[in-house]
């Protein structure tokens, strides 16, 4: 079976419980806290990954604002957390909710186009909030950004420690890519890919197109969101910094890497960008080169990443040329 | 006051200008969009500041520099990055430039450190312009971005390869079958773009009497949400949007607050994207 | 109530007239054919008539709804389902994903529905399942079989029946196939004709462009002739065979000699 096509389901539920099960193992097998602290790290652009993929991926759509639902996310979940006192589990899924809104809120306004200008947009979006947050001094301290997030708390007991973070951010993770294997397998997954392949054709097969992109951004940006939360109260520390076009792009870089369009990619992708760095001194000094590097590389020779759907990027191939503004059926 | 104010803006905007018309140039041509123009911008910024910084050059020698380099930056750019990939759509082009652009700025990191780099001054001197103060240097400036476009009009209208460009501009396969090498023409186009950002960073270094590693990012964006107003094909379009950016910048800074000086361009470009995405000058455009 | 009554449907593109004045109607259990040179408005018509081309004027009332300024999907939800002319087919889907697209406005399961999923998910799927086998039976051994595999590796042929196949799917009372047949063989073409007649015995009206002129004489029971954007001629298939506008239409835009 092809790698893209490999999604968890009632037939192969052995293969993924033991991967889960090996997850789960992973703190007790490598104790150093530095893997532990990798690991964490590699957790939450799963989560990043997988719900770009939701609209990058499954509906070809060009996002380039995620990082700002990221953000959304973690200075909700800090504000909360630091003014109102609130506890994880209610900054989580806040954290959450108030991404999505956003996400829908720029949905609505914006997909009714696509292409560049969908793009363009999108970064325009990224950008304003960057500088909204840096400057809403009464509300988000500004360039000082928020300190002082206590570390995620549910029921009484404190993560702390590396150990805990993992834990944590692996259920995180099982909760994202339950929720993404159930969508993609399903109907609404179907016309995801149906809207991705041929809008048009989409449309005039019955498929309310807008109101399904419209879903898939506010997916998308719910767990972009709930990153974001985990992020805070890990880092402890939220400076709007972190949430730039530059973190879009590392983002898309692990997607596209690991490959679009597929359950495995985003998961793939972003486990090996999070360690590759770590492999040697040299790499980690220079992780931009080198995620630009394997980023060039994957397009030139194999579009489709480790794991993804071969032909979201290229289209038609080499034949492809860009289509003139006309009338859409020819 | 305020009309000094309009100065500023009006210098600074003619450096957005010059960036946005190398993304018209590419577009135009090519139809591609490339994400690295910031970076290449960047990096002519630098050789600028390395030629007038520390070689103590005088400084249309260090603008000279920062354009060729930035000229043969784009001219590799477009021979390693775009060509394969030409016939592909416009996706995989973009995406090596985000790629390019994440080298770049690292590189430059690694080289020069995140620090801002101080560039010294030239012209300090201020006079007075019908009653409004205004530094040499802005004329300077002013007066060289627009001796860039009116040679850049020259060359597109009155010179073989500008002709070819337009062709090609016009119909890629037609002035192909007329004989226009245009891979050729291509590279030249990215190139000259490149110049353009290049020179455009190497003016910005001097009025700001700074360049750092970050420069590019929120200049290329800028240049972008300026050719926007023109729809991306207009070269008129493109300084019409720089100046108009520049402009609102300086008064936003002095009338609302000087924090939200940068979300001008990005509130200008989404209203533009919402309401009449081919922009205000531009006909109907190719979509990419 | 006739089931589409189309009446002075004008369109302009940049100063060309594409469809000038064009009225006629389609009763139900019907095969209309619609012809005429390249250029003659033909697909224009049918991009009316599906909400990806708004007319300039003229109305079109499918069962006495109004059509225009309806989107695409609002009007397959009516009843009204088309194929393209370049055959547009999701590439990475397989076959049977297509057919199930089609039936996605008779199924209920939304987001919460697909990560809860309750029982009722199921059946539902299975059903789906279950009525699109039904349609791909329809095409005999072509796609059956290859039901999981992903559309681009159909023959052309079967792209087209797979495009049926999923317009079928949405449960039209009216089908517009646009050149069915194109890139067929005269074997392959008699078995599509043969298709449009079961359809049509099974309550749909399809209206059909093609320029196979043998499927159109064999297939329709009335053919329109469009010409310059204008409707030159309707009738029976011998009518219109026989009609001067047409033959002269088809000679040449010089207009017949002897």
């Amino acid at each position: 079976m092809a790698l893209y096509a490999f999604v968890p389901r009632r037939e192969n539920r052995l293969l993924w419980g033991g991967a889960l099960a090996a997850a789960l193992l992973v703190p007790a097998v490598l104790r150093s806290e530095y893997v532990l602290n990798t690991a964490v790290l590699a957790g939450i652009y799963v989560i990043l990954a997988a719900s770009l993929n939701i609209t990058n991926g499954y509906t070809g759509l060009f996002s380039f604002g995620h990082a700002a639902f990221y953000g959304i996310g973690a200075y909700t979940a800090a504000i909360l957390a630091t003014r109102l006192g609130w506890g994880f589990a209610l900054t989580l899924p806040a954290a959450g909710v108030v991404a999505a809104l956003f996400g829908a809120a720029l949905a609505l306004i914006t997909l009714r186009l696509s292409g560049i200008f969908l793009a363009l947009v999108t970064i325009g979006f990224q950008e304003i909030t960057f500088l909204v947050t840096l400057n809403w001094i009464a509300l988000t301290r500004g360039p000082m950004g928020i300190p002082g997030v206590p570390p995620p708390a549910l029921g009484g007991y404190e993560f702390r420690g590396n150990t805990g973070y993992y834990y944590l951010i692996l259920a995180l993770d099982v909760l994202t890519l339950f929720v993404v294997a159930r969508v993609v397998t399903s109907r609404v997954g179907r016309a995801f890919v149906a809207i991705r392949e041929d809008e048009l054709a989409a449309q005039a097969s019955g498929l309310p197109t807008f109101r399904l992109k419209v879903l898939a951004f506010v997916i998308a940006t719910f767990f972009a969101g709930l990153a974001g939360a985990f992020f805070a109260h890990h880092a402890r520390f939220v400076s709007a910094d972190s949430f730039r076009l530059d973190e879009t792009f590392i983002i898309l870089t692990m997607l596209i890497v690991g490959g679009l369009g597929s359950f495995l990619g985003p998961i793939v992708g972003a486990v090996a960008l999070v360690i590759l760095p770590e492999v040697s001194r040299v790499l980690a000094e220079y992780r931009g080169v080198v995620y630009g590097l394997v980023l060039i590389a994957v397009i030139l020779f194999r579009p489709e990443g480790v794991a993804g759907v071969p032909g979201i990027i290229q289209p038609r191939g080499l034949l492809a040329r860009a289509r003139p503004a006309r009338e859409p059926v020819a | 006051m305020l009309l000094s104010q309009v100065v500023n803006g009006l210098t600074q905007g003619s450096l957005y200008a010059l960036v946005a018309i190398g993304f018209v140039i590419i577009f135009g041509t090519m139809n591609l969009v490339t994400f690295a123009h910031g970076e290449v911008y960047m990096i002519g910024a630098f050789v600028g500041y390395l030629a007038l910084g520390v070689y103590h050059v005088p400084w249309p020698m260090a603008l000279a520099s920062g354009m060729a380099a930035a000229w043969m930056l784009g001219s590799v750019i477009e021979k390693t990055a775009f060509r394969p990939l030409r016939a592909t759509g416009h996706m995989p082009p973009l995406l090596i430039t985000i790629g390019l652009s994440i080298i770049l700025k690292d590189l430059a990191v690694v080289v020069f450190g995140a620090e801002n780099r101080p560039v010294p001054s030239v012209y300090g001197t201020t006079v007075q312009v019908a009653g409004v103060p205004v530094s040499v240097l802005q004329l300077v400036i002013l007066g060289l971005a627009g001796a860039l476009v009116v040679a850049l009009r020259v060359l597109l209208h009155s010179t073989k390869i500008g002709r070819a460009m337009r062709a090609t501009a016009q119909d890629h396969e037609a002035a192909y079958a007329m004989g226009v090498n245009v891979n050729r023409v291509f590279n030249i186009a990215f190139a000259l773009a490149s110049a353009l950002g290049g020179a455009a960073g190497v003016m910005v270094g001097i009025y700001y009497n700074t360049v750092y590693p970050a420069m590019g990012g929120t200049a290329g964006l800028k240049g972008f949400a300026a050719c926007i107003f023109g729809g991306l094909t207009s070269i008129p379009g493109a300084i019409l949007g720089g100046l108009i950016i520049g402009v609102v910048e300086n008064l936003t800074v002095q009338f609302v607050a000087s924090g939200y000086r940068d979300v001008v361009a990005f509130a200008v470009m989404v209203l533009i994207l919402l309401l009449r995405p081919q922009g205000l000058l531009g006909k109907r455009l190719r979509t990419v | 109530m006739s089931l589409l009554e189309v009446s002075g449907l004008s369109v302009t593109f940049g100063g060309l007239a594409a469809l000038k004045n064009v009225s006629f109607s389609l009763e139900d259990r019907e095969i209309v054919g619609l012809i005429g040179p390249n250029g003659a408005g033909k697909t224009t018509l049918f991009n009316c008539l599906s909400g990806f081309q708004a007319p300039d004027e003229g109305t079109m009332r499918f069962r006495g709804t109004v059509l225009e300024r309806r989107s695409p999907d609002r009007i397959a939800a009516l009843g009204l389902a088309r194929t393209f002319q370049t055959s547009r087919i999701f590439r990475r889907m397989s076959v049977l994903d297509h057919v199930l697209i089609g039936l996605h406005r008779h199924q209920r399961a939304g987001f919460w529905a697909a990560v809860a999923r309750p029982a009722w998910v199921a059946a539902e799927e299975a059903a789906a399942r279950r009525r699109a086998l039904e349609l791909l039976a329809l095409f005999e051994d072509r796609l059956l079989p290859r039901m999981d595999d992903f559309a681009d590796s159909l023959s052309y042929a079967n792209r087209r029946r797979l495009e049926i196949a999923r317009a079928l799917a949405t449960g039209p009372t009216l089908l517009l196939l646009d050149e069915p047949t194109a890139g067929m063989n005269p074997h392959e073409s008699a078995g599509i004709v043969r298709l449009i007649q079961a359809i049509r015995d099974l309550g749909v009206t399809v209206f059909l462009i093609e320029h196979d002129m043998k499927v159109m004489m064999n297939a329709s029971d009335r053919i329109v002739v469009l010409d310059h954007g204008e409707k030159i001629a309707e009738g029976r298939p011998d009518e219109i065979r026989r009609d001067e506008n047409v033959v002269a239409a088809y000679m040449g835009r010089r207009g017949a000699r002897a």
